[in-house]
């Protein structure tokens, strides 16, 4: 009885952290009626020293148009293997992009920043059109975007 | 310029039926020549541009009002939310073409990355990993 109590403890010490570390974490975007075409949009990441953490998704497939991206494109060179198996289609003037990640807990209320950047053919380029920090305080906060996005909510 | 292909092209057409006809009489030699060329011409031209509606100069990278414009006059995406399917796959995705600055690591590739649930999420610390993106668009 003891040895299983012993091995019990120790499997739930072991795996108990591994979960407490993983959120799923939604971004809702609703972008704005801007009538133009589908947008690319980056979200990343940067840390509290505002260095580039990562890339948490990209809307549109084609990396020739990720120049368009400025601050994500900056940050990371336009590398590609930033956005593999976090890239999906664009999003239409009018839309919702529900994005659902399991992200590490350690990114809230550690001085992180998720960016959003937004492109459209034929229109301007909107570096940061929707900045939130990560932090207990703008979960499930609706944040306004600056041209193409109307906004980001991010929830748990 | 290529706007004046169509209008060359059936003006060529139209010659080759009025000198079809001419070559019926006496005529010199130097004007059923170029009889022999305009129809040879109409025959060789690109008829298709008459219907195509748009100019082809493929400049899927231009830039518009500031913004990107990757498929020139075309208008048939305004709710565009599939970017992935136009066929203007141009020279950007060949291999070995270097988009990354000096020192970065996964560079030296434009191809398009991998759409999701396709590969795993990178490895930056910010995923658990094995787990996939769920994703929905309305």
């Amino acid at each position: 009885m003891k040895l299983l109590n012993a091995t019990l403890a120790l499997t739930t010490a072991l795996t108990a952290p591994g979960l407490a570390l993983a959120t799923p974490v939604t971004f809702t975007t609703q972008m704005n009626s801007y009538g133009g075409d589908g947008a690319y949009l980056a979200f990343y990441v940067t840390d509290a020293a505002g260095a580039y953490a990562g890339s948490l998704w990209m809307a549109g497939g084609k990396a020739k148009y990720y120049k368009h991206l400025p601050g994500w494109y900056a940050a990371t060179g336009g590398d590609v293997g930033q956005v593999d198996g976090i890239t999906g289609a664009s999003v239409g003037a009018g839309r919702s992009l529900s994005i659902t990640l399991d992200l590490q807990d350690a990114l809230f209320d550690a001085g992180y920043v998720l960016h959003v950047d937004a492109s459209v053919e034929d229109m301007s380029d909107s570096a940061d059109d929707v900045v939130i920090p990560l932090t207990s305080a703008t979960i499930g906060q609706a944040v306004v975007g600056r041209r193409y996005v109307q906004s980001v909510t991010v929830s748990k | 310029m290529k706007p004046a292909f169509p209008l060359v092209a059936l003006a060529a057409a139209l010659s080759t039926s009025v000198f079809g006809v001419l070559t019926a009489a006496p005529i010199d030699a130097p004007l059923q020549a170029r009889a022999a060329a305009a129809a040879e011409a109409a025959q060789s031209a690109p008829f298709i541009l008459l219907a195509d509606g748009h100019d082809d100069d493929d400049d899927d990278e231009s830039w518009g009002f500031g913004g990107w414009g990757h498929r020139g006059g075309h208008d048939d995406d305004d709710d565009d939310d599939d970017d992935d399917d136009d066929d203007d796959d141009d020279d950007d995705g060949r291999a070995g073409a270097t988009v990354c600055p000096a020192g970065q690591t996964g560079c030296g590739r434009a191809a398009s990355p991998a759409p999701a649930g396709t590969v795993e999420p990178p490895a930056n610390g910010l995923f658990t990993p094995g787990a996939k993106p769920q994703v929905q668009l309305n």
